[in-house]
């Protein structure tokens, strides 16, 4: 089943920063991991990516840096601490929506 | 076959992207990123059979809309205005601007002759041009001309003075017009400004180190001495010192930049001993060195929380537009709105720390750490020695007391601030290859 795109906009920085959390990654490199972790369900339009990576580092969340692998030239981002509080604020928000509405369509309700 | 960035389809998708950048230095970064997914991407799907002319194809459709990525890109790399700073600097300049109002209508005003209020206003006004042209010119043009400047702020100290203007003690003074240029403060400028271009310490052997010691430290501080200016001396040893630590880590040379410090600030607090002593024991002495310290605490204790009033009549106060301008503050306009005040300084000095630590451009940052060292000692000492904590010098709070110089002189640094906060994220950071 396809994800409707709403539903995964609001999402997203949460997921870039929880990958970023435990390590320093590629932009290519989180399209797939993304794609591979959620078993499919997420895929991104791969260019939409880097405009996020960019606002997430204009606000400071996130740091990149160049590296040189195997010959070849990539852009890595790393996750800084403003970034590591951002995300925990972020889970809880996400935590308690994920409650709020598993209760009123009577999932996890009582 | 071609390599994936020399690709006709490659740079009419990449030159899509751009064209809805603005920020133009960035166009090569962002090309060579984007690139590189692209690259990863055409060998993932070489390596899963499709041949090489669909494989970029596909790799570039999978990429998205550019025109709609180009303008994700250029929301990220926007001009930035740092509201919240220039907010407080229109509240300073007001708090400034009613000061001087207060003065004139009341009978307190000692320049009998000059219209304070409205000179004021007009050296405001002066003031935000001149920030407005600087913040919308790009500081790093700024940065070839470090040398020139650094020496030129030499020069203003080794033959600025002149004997026959003396004021306060300290021949600090050029008449320019109906204005007088107060050299240290400029000086200060000049050098701190050169400084800030300073060439990377990794490039440095220990005879270039110590040079540039002698050369950046001692000199400007046995010139500023030699003016009897030691409170600037005070603040431009701390903005070496704030400067030296970034570009060079180094406990050793912090450890004898430190002791270096005490050493001289004892040998000046013994030449300074009168202003000490009144500072220490202001009752000892309240028609001489304690003078100042005893009228402020009166002023500021008939103010009250709620003050005596716009244009409260203040004989007593000295300097009541430079020094004496904050307890005249108080006295007219009470606790209430000196704390205010305070909180707006405060805010302020947090806010340019702030700023500067989330620069990520070398020079932008060492200049923005040398103007908030400034400001922050300059309000803090202000501050201090109204409440008796500091002994009383020469310093008047920036935007909100009456002078020439020092009223424009703020408003040109600050333009520089919000210029470089402008274009935070705008320029490339440079290449760096490893984790910062």
């Amino acid at each position: 089943m396809k994800i409707s795109k709403e539903l995964l906009k609001g999402s997203t920085v949460v997921l870039i920063l929880t990958m970023l959390e435990r390590q320093d990654r590629y932009g290519y490199e989180m399209i797939k991991d993304m794609e591979h972790q959620s078993g499919g369900v997420f895929v991104l339009k791969e260019g939409t990516l880097y405009p996020i990576l960019h606002t997430l580092e204009a606000e400071e969340w996130v740091q990149s840096y160049w590296q040189i692998h195997e010959g070849r030239k990539r852009k890595y981002y790393r996750i800084t601490n403003a970034g590591k509080s951002k995300l925990q604020e972020r889970k809880r928000e996400w935590s308690l929506f994920r409650t709020a509405v598993d209760r009123v369509i009577g999932e996890g309700g009582s | 076959m071609k390599s994936v960035k020399e690709q006709a389809l490659v740079h009419r998708f990449l030159d899509t992207v751009c064209r809805q950048i603005r920020a133009r230095e960035l166009h090569m970064e962002i090309k060579e990123e984007l690139t590189a997914h692209l690259e990863e991407q055409v060998d993932n799907h070489i390596a899963n059979g499709v041949p090489e002319k669909e494989a970029l194809e596909l790799a570039i459709a999978n990429m998205g809309e550019p025109k709609r990525i180009g303008k994700g890109l250029n929301k990220a790399h926007r001009p930035r205005t740092d509201w919240v700073m220039l907010l407080l600097i229109v509240l300073l300049s007001a708090g400034g601007i009613l000061a001087m109002y207060s003065i004139n209508s009341s009978e307190s005003n000692p320049m009998n002759a000059a219209n304070l209020f409205e000179q004021k206003i007009a050296l405001t006004v002066i003031g935000f041009v001149v920030m407005g042209l600087l913040w919308a010119l790009d500081y790093r043009k700024i940065k070839k001309y470090s040398e020139i400047l650094f020496a030129l702020g030499i020069g203003f100290l080794m033959f600025g003075p002149s004997e026959s203007n003396t004021m306060n003690g300290t021949s600090a003074w050029i008449p320019m017009g109906p204005l007088t240029l107060h050299i240290p403060t400029v000086a200060i400028l000049l050098l701190m400004i050169g400084m800030a271009g300073i060439k990377p310490s990794r490039t440095w052997s220990w005879q270039v180190s110590l040079f540039q010691h002698i050369y950046r430290g001692l000199l400007p501080l046995i010139l500023l001495a030699k003016m009897n200016t030691l409170i600037f001396g005070a603040v431009y040893l701390a903005i070496f010192i704030i400067q030296m630590w970034m570009i060079r880590r180094s406990l050793l040379q912090l450890t004898i930049l430190g002791t270096g410090s005490l050493v001289l600030i004892g040998i000046f607090a013994a030449r300074a001993k009168e202003r000490m002593m009144g500072f220490l024991w202001p009752w000892n002495d309240p028609h001489g060195a304690g003078y100042m310290l005893l009228r402020a605490r009166d002023a500021m204790q008939a103010g009250g929380w709620w003050g005596q009033g716009l244009g409260a009549t203040n004989r007593t106060l000295p300097f009541i537009y430079n020094e004496g301008m904050f307890p005249y503050f108080i006295y007219c306009f009470g606790w209430i709105a000196g704390i205010a005040v305070l909180i707006i300084i405060f805010s302020f000095i947090w806010k340019a720390m702030v700023t500067t630590s989330g620069l990520k451009e070398d020079y932008g940052k060492r200049l923005s750490a040398a103007i908030g060292t400034l400001f922050a000692i300059q309000f803090i000492w202000s501050v201090m020695m109204i409440f008796g904590y500091a002994p009383f010098v020469g310093l008047t709070l920036p935007f909100l007391s009456y002078g020439g110089t020092s009223v424009v002189f703020p408003y040109a640094l600050i333009g520089i601030l919000l210029g470089i906060y402008r274009r935070r994220d705008m320029i490339p950071t440079g290449w760096s290859t490893k984790p910062i």
